[in-house]
């Protein structure tokens, strides 16, 4: 209990209120079992609603940045609905799912995406993001997070929870003042811009080796106060344009704007194409709570809107929220409840890297100005009028003729009756519940290609929806049974049925018959696909636990498996936990008022993950990629279908994955919560990886789903809160987090040197041996045997062989979270820093070969000479070996686009290293009104907003892919934004 | 103790409900992991469809024909991989430069081999003997063109599964060229015995080369032992024996250009692979050496294939079909210099031809191996008529390539010349080929083979073992003008390269494609 200043007054009533920080509190563990969190013998962090609402962030994975230790998460980009990778204490596979299960309110409910980048846009290099399903938690409704990071934390979830569990509790009437209902609303207004852009340069018209072409992809061009004096083009000059139109001083001939329809002569100027695309975005949040308890009962009613229009146009999301939940005492013994959300939403998105809306702002001509040219030509609304012919659609064209969105909508809850006694005794308590669930949604996407794209000919559009309904029975039984005054024994033993269905529909169409009606009926050449199957998982499972003298916790756990999609006779699997708490502070010879509370804790887990195994099968091969645009070739031809045995082949001998994993850690606390410390080391070893390991050609099979590999993972958590001044007035509390996940690959099958998981031939993002996980690999730079890059006669880097050229992974995170109130003021901020990994950034590379960037200019302005500890071969020593010596050789500026070339043959001059420091969020709040019967707080918040990043001009978490290669390749991604707001929270 | 009653009855009754909950037994596990999505049996037919096509599209027409189009000097590549390949920078000895190629053929070759097992005694499509032969043709085919591009390479061992559709062996082992066409030949034989045969359920609509033909496959088959007997000519033990087994096949294959083996499904939609490369990459232009060697011949190809760059007219963009090397329009690329530029060069008519089929063994191929084997066997008379036989079907050839072009291009074609028919080609051929001819048989009827190759119809890929058989010869016939290293046969795929220990070691570095030609060009692997 927290000490309570009260008003001295006639009746004085004191209640004293629970303090959250204390360690007598209560979190939930697995299947939803309540537990001090002094008798956990493993680490657990949780978040409560107003840090996770503090800055007002719609997105759930947005809101947990920077404030727990041992979680990575790497949003994927700024867009309304974007998706973002969480994985807590690294990864365990290669290709599959690394992210943790979401438990909601008791019930597993899923929250990967459906749709993998890697799949659907060939190496996470083209089309639309893909969301995650969590996108449809609301976390204005969250009431507490507790993030279950270790596998001891998480094994009795069995097979699902082998990443960790983010057990979710949301707001219900419980709490809730009986009596009156008490109705909270709140409402958000936030102002997105785009977090950071590239400097360019202002000097240089489009061109190649100094000549103007209306044409060019460079900006290689003469300078741009040159334009007028053209010989071809200018308007000073004598040319088949002035001859035509008359001189036009100081202004230049615009074919693009002749073939608009507009006036043709320009005057020359710089733009910059990128800030005149994106627009302000704007994000409004709309929550309503009613609560209320009764003497047998209670319910929670909650209703959610979110709208947001990105920063790119035509990108936006609409979300609803509604939930019930309602709870009955039906009886002494019995007790009733439910709760059902339902969720509707749309995501409109656009399309990234090869196909990227953004691949033309950020690497044209600086002397084209895109915003200023209609994107089409005069009275031809789909054919595209830009700075370059036939290359990626121009950005306003593709807004408004390429369409990427996703409906969903979705429906989970459960039901449960709980049946309670305590046998007439007051030391034996016996807890049997009955809880059915189901997760049912459909989401229905849309990637569609217009009529004139660059894409495919003549457009395209695939339509597809995933229908997927989730049963879960839950039965458990929960004995606790104080045997003595020291020894408290508890007992859980339970079963847990999963059955997943998921149909899938999927049709495509190509080639529109005209132009103006992008739709599939338009197509004419179509295909589809439909598939329905099942998944059942059973488990049974128990716990038992022991404590003695609040000193000494143990806790053994075991859970059985049997998952349907495993070969047959290799189905079944068991995987038991041990885990252990020793608080030291309650010997009595180490009691002391410095060290007020010390733990020691240890656990030992392991869990699997099953596969998704189907004997070999045939389907109708598909023809494209390699040089291809689009489909040149699909089946039925003449009439006629054709089928082969897919290029995957299912190992029949395939077994689960296996973590096992340890953990040891420390809770400490001095001078009565001054200061609380936390640490836990943790190790995973996981072994037997189901992925799809590659086959020699020659086999005729492309690849096998079958085990292989290693990892491991070395994992250090630290959390350090202090809270110095704790007075009426003044208030202040801050915290840090520090993450160490050291993620390596030991081993892949046999043969397998690397897997990639997204990218290009080269660069890529990999798996490799011996890498941490995953690695950036291509074209390294040539290197002498000392490592240094040489240069040749020109004083230009070569290209060499390919090499790893980039690590992901950070050194590590450490957040920073403070709170201050000062008199009824608020203040909250949550500052981010990741430090080391590297990025594959084509963008930003791509901007100086096209010689749009500021250093393009610079080096063409200057010359320059190649650094980077770089040598020259001076000759060769008597064994014919190359000398060197320190590279010297000044290269001149008329040669800077010649070298731009060059590094753009050489991948790992793209790479660059992308530590950052963010303010997650600042928030000020100040209750304007406070009454018992209203009260109404206001308050402005600021996220994201990159306070120092190493790499200039892009954001570090803009990047490709929805899978394991988020966070590492980014090449013309979407943006990320930082965003401003304020909102009004009422409550009465 | 009645405490300790109700606490066991209360768990007994939890176990006994969920035990009614628990519906997990290994049989119903399996009905609900069964894959009703799929078929996992089909018959041979359906198989062959795709082994057709992918042999068509991907395998001739594919990678083989884009690179060796610049390797031969058909084209001259001018961007990215393109470029690089003609000025011999990387991609010519990368392994991953033909992994697909590698994946395609080897899958595809899997493909013929379930099918010709499924057509075996007691299996699925037993008595299906038509079908077996024409599985056993395509399987034949496949092989011979991994022994081709790749040299020694797996084949006993390969493209084998087991009865879970499992790779039989997960790194086969390497087998010489000559064992393979020791198989391929064993194929082919096969195939004519059992093309004589029937169908107890006859293929037909999903063979999409004959609609089920018997006939016309045992011609096809015939056609392949002449293409490969002469390929071996190298290594023959007796070769007048075998010009004449040459010449006696030939004369049990196609009697027309209408019985040739041409895969000609192309439309709007489903593309020629050549012009669907070109249409996504653009990255072929105009041979020099080429048009130099039409221009000295006076070649009426020249009037129809080549073309200008894209020219500026008003706010648009056309082509011209120039009139000869002297036209102001006409910009070849250089072989071997060009520059690395999608627009600097005109390009040939071919990459325009949307339709054009893909042609798997042709009949101006057949008459062109019949001149040759003729002019070897001395017997020149007869040679020349064979000869002109081939140059007249060749030039119609392509001239159904170009008017598909044209077809395409439309009104961005802003200068056509006269068309090309057999009045055209004869009197070519009496005109101008002819005194060659007598000049020198043999070379004029490998550089009027090497001209009537030229087109949309994936015949890089056969000309690019003829040149390397002849240069195996020592006769440079053709005479090519990149003076870069030539490549004399494709690297292995990279899937290979890093999984198969046998495999790997023969690739090395890769810079072999350099320096081994393969066996039945006088090499040693």
């Amino acid at each position: 209990m927290k000490p309570q200043e009260v008003a001295v007054k006639p009746v004085v009533k004191v209640i004293l209120e629970t303090n959250t920080q204390n360690l007598d509190e209560v979190v939930i563990t697995a299947m939803g079992i309540s537990k001090e969190k002094k008798a956990l013998g493993y680490a657990v962090q949780d978040v409560k609603a107003d840090e996770l609402t503090q800055a007002a962030n719609t997105n759930l994975a947005g809101a947990l940045q920077g404030k727990v230790s041992g979680i990575d998460i790497a949003p994927s980009s700024g867009m309304p609905g974007a998706s973002s990778k969480i994985t807590i204490r690294g990864s365990r596979s290669f290709t599959g799912d690394n992210t943790p299960l979401y438990v909601i309110d008791g019930m597993p409910i899923a929250s990967s995406a459906d749709v993998d980048t890697e799949i659907m846009n060939n190496g996470s290099v083209s089309g639309a993001d893909y969301a995650n399903r969590a996108v449809d938690l609301d976390p204005n409704d969250i009431e507490s997070i507790n993030i279950l990071k270790g596998q001891a934390a998480s094994a009795l979830y069995g097979m699902r929870a082998s990443n960790g569990v983010i057990v979710i509790t949301t707001k219900s009437g419980k709490g809730a003042d009986k009596g009156k209902p008490s109705v909270t609303f709140s409402t958000n207004l936030a102002f997105d811009k785009v977090s950071t852009l590239p400097e360019l340069q202002q000097e240089f018209a489009q061109g190649s080796y100094g000549e103007y072409s209306p044409y060019s992809q460079y900006s290689w061009g003469p300078a741009i106060s040159e334009l007028p004096n053209d010989p071809v083009y200018g308007g000073n000059v004598a040319n088949k344009y002035t001859q035509a139109n008359g001189l036009h001083q100081r202004q230049y001939y615009v074919t693009q704007l002749a073939k608009a329809g507009m006036d043709p002569w320009a005057t020359p100027g710089a733009y910059d194409n990128a800030k005149d695309f994106y627009k302000t975005g704007v994000t409004w949040s709309n929550s309503v709570n009613v609560a209320q308890r009764f003497d047998k009962g209670s319910y929670s009613f909650s209703l959610g809107n979110t709208t947001s229009n990105g920063i790119v146009p035509s990108t936006g999301m609409n979300r609803y929220n509604v939930k019930l939940a309602a709870e009955a005492q039906l009886h002494a013994n019995w007790t009733t409840g439910f709760n059902g959300n339902f969720v509707a939403s749309k995501i409109k998105k656009q399309s990234t890297a090869n196909s990227g809306v953004t691949a033309t702002i950020y690497t044209a001509p600086v002397s084209y100005n895109m915003a200023g040219i209609p994107s089409f030509i005069d009275g031809k609304p789909h054919e595209q009028n830009t700075f370059r012919e036939s290359w990626i659609d121009d950005a306003y064209w593709a807004c408004d003729n390429n369409k990427f969105t996703e409906r969903s909508q979705r429906f989970f809850g459960n039901a449960f009756l709980k049946y309670t006694t305590k046998f007439g005794t007051s030391n034996h308590k016996l807890e049997v519940k009955y809880q059915l669930g189901d997760d049912a949604y459909t989401t229905n996407y849309l990637d569609q290609y217009g009529y004139g794209t660059t894409w495919t000919t003549g457009g395209d559009a695939s339509s597809y929806h995933y229908t997927i309904n989730e049963m879960n029975s839950l039965l458990t039984a929960m004995y606790t049974w104080n045997i003595n005054n020291d020894l408290v024994f508890d007992a859980l033993l339970g079963n847990e049925l999963v059955e997943k269905r998921t149909k899938y529909v999927y049709s495509y169409g190509m080639n529109f018959n005209f132009p103006g009606w992008n739709h599939m009926n338009n197509a004419s050449v179509y295909s589809a696909e439909d598939k329905y199957y099942r998944k059942r998982t059973v488990g049974n499972f128990a716990s038992l636990s022991l404590a003695w003298k609040n000193m000494l916790y143990l806790n053994v756990t075991g859970r059985n498996d049997i998952v349907s999609s495993m070969p047959r006779d290799n189905r079944s699997f068991f995987y038991p936990s041990v885990s252990a708490g020793w608080i030291f502070t309650e010997l009595e010879p180490l009691k002391n008022n410095v060290l007020t509370f010390g733990k020691l804790r240890a656990s030992y887990a392991e869990v699997g993950m099953a596969g998704d195994y189907i004997p070999t099968y045939y389907y109708t091969p598909s023809f494209g990629g390699g040089f291809y645009n689009g489909t040149p070739l699909m089946y039925p031809l003449n009439g006629m279908m054709a089928y082969t045995p897919y290029y995957i082949v299912y190992d029949p001998d395939l077994k689960p994955q296996n973590t096992k994993s340890y953990e040891f850690g420390t809770d400490l606390t001095f001078l009565n919560g001054l200061f609380s410390l936390s640490y836990t080391y943790s190790r995973q070893n996981v072994t037997d990886q189901i992925f799809e390991v590659p086959l020699a050609g020659s086999t005729g099979s492309q690849s096998m789903m079958m085990n292989g590999g290693k990892m491991h993972t070395n994992t250090h958590e630290f959390t350090l809160g202090v809270a110095p001044v704790d007075t009426k007035d003044f208030k202040l509390d801050f915290a840090f987090n520090f993450s160490k996940i050291d993620n390596y690959v030991d081993e892949l099958a046999p043969g397998v040197e690397s897997i990639m998981l997204g990218g290009f031939v080269t660069p890529q993002v990999r798996a490799g041996i011996g890498d941490k996980f995953p690695v950036i690999y291509g074209v390294g730079y040539l290197r002498n045997e000392a490592g240094q890059i040489v240069v040749d006669e020109n004083g230009i880097p070569q290209a060499g062989e390919s090499v790893v050229i980039g690590k992901v992974a950070p050194d590590f995170r450490l957040g920073f979270n403070t709170n201050i109130e000062l008199y009824k003021f608020r203040l909250s901020a949550v500052f981010d820093w990741k430090q080391g990994g590297q990025m594959y950034c084509g963008t930003a590379g791509e901007q100086n070969f096209y010689g749009a960037s500021k250093l393009s200019s610079d080096y063409r302005k200057n010359g320059f000479m190649f650094g980077e500890n770089s040598v020259k071969v001076t000759g060769a020593d008597a064994n014919g070996n190359p000398t060197y010596a320190p590279n010297d050789i000044f290269v001149n500026g008329e040669d800077a686009q010649d070298y731009f070339a060059t590094m753009r043959g050489i991948d790992e001059a793209y790479v660059y290293d992308n530590s950052f420091i963010k303010l997650r969020e600042i928030a000020l709040s100040y209750p304007v009104f406070s009454r018992n019967w209203l009260n109404v707080n206001v308050n402005v918040f600021a996220r994201n907003i990159l306070v120092w990043s190493e790499m200039k001009g892009f954001d570090p978490e803009a990047t490709q892919g929805n899978n394991n290669m988020g966070g590492a390749f980014e090449r013309f991604s979407l943006p990320s934004t930082a965003s401003y707001g304020f909102g009004v929270n009422v409550k009465f | 103790m009645k405490t300790y009653n109700t606490l066991f009855k209360s768990l007994l009754t939890a176990f006994v409900l969920s035990a009614g909950l628990t519906g997990c037994s290994e049989d119903t596990m399996d009905k609900i992991n069964q894959d009703n999505d799929h078929a996992h049996a089909v018959d041979a037919r359906f198989i062959l469809t795709d082994v057709i096509t992918s042999t068509a599209f991907s395998n001739v027409g594919g990678d083989f024909n884009t690179y060796g189009s610049s390797y031969i000097e058909y084209e001259v590549g001018v961007d990215n991989q393109l470029y690089n390949a003609e000025i011999r920078l990387n991609e010519p000895s990368a392994a991953s430069t033909f992994q697909n190629s590698w994946l395609n053929q080897y899958m595809t070759l899997r493909n013929a081999r379930i099918a010709i097992a499924q057509c075996e005694e007691g299996n699925r499509d037993e008595g299906n003997n038509v079908t077996r032969g024409i599985a056993e043709v395509l399987a034949a085919y496949n092989s011979a063109l991994i022994a081709d591009m790749f040299g020694d390479a797996p084949f006993s061992q390969a493209a084998l599964i087991d009865e879970h559709g499992s790779p039989l062996y997960k790194n086969p082992k390497m087998d010489t060229q000559e064992d393979i066409y020791k198989g391929v030949m064993q194929y082919l034989d096969d195939a004519i015995a059992h093309l004589q045969q029937s169908d107890v359920q006859p293929i037909g609509s999903s063979d999409l080369l004959y609609n089920g033909n018997s006939g016309k496959w045992l011609r096809f088959a015939y056609g392949l032992k002449a293409r490969y007997t002469m390929r071996l000519l190298n290594r023959s033990a007796d070769r007048t024996k075998d010009l004449e087994a040459i010449l006696d096949y030939i004369d049990k294959s196609f009697a027309s250009a209408g019985e040739q083996a041409e895969f000609s499904l192309y439309d709007s939609n489903n593309i020629n692979p050549l012009f669907g490369f070109y249409d996504a990459r653009a990255a072929l232009a105009l041979s020099e050496s080429l048009c130099q060697k039409l221009a000295e011949r006076n070649d009426p190809r020249i009037q129809r294939a080549i073309l200008s760059p894209m020219v500026e007219i008003g706010d648009d963009y056309k082509l011209y079909q120039v009139t000869g090397i002297n036209d102001p329009h006409y910009v070849p690329a250089p072989n071997g210099s060009p520059k690395q530029s999608m627009q600097a060069y005109g390009v040939s008519a071919f990459m325009y031809a949307q339709t054009a089929p893909t042609v798997l063994l042709s009949y101006h191929e057949l008459q062109f191996l019949k001149a040759e084997a003729l002019c070897r066997l001395n017997r020149l008379p007869e040679a020349e008529e064979a000869l002109k036989e081939g140059v007249v079907a060749g030039l119609l050839n392509a001239e159904a390539a170009i008017e598909s072009a044209e077809d395409y291009l439309g009104a961005d074609l802003i200068q056509v010349n006269a068309t090309l028919d057999e009045t055209v080609a004869e009197d070519y051929f009496d005109n101008e080929v002819e005194p060659l001819f007598a000049l020198n048989p043999l070379k004029e009827t490998m550089v009027q083979k090497y001209l009537a190759f030229w087109g949309a119809s994936g015949e890089a890929t056969e000309m690019y073992n003829d040149i390397r058989r002849w240069k195996a010869e020592g006769n440079e016939y053709v005479v090519l003008k990149n003076t870069r290293k030539f490549p004399l046969r494709c690297p292995y795929g990279n899937s290979d390269t890093t999984t198969n220990p046998e495999v790997k070691a023969a690739y090395g570095d890769g810079q072999y494609v350099y320096t081994e030609p393969v066996w039945w060009a006088n090499g040693t692997r």
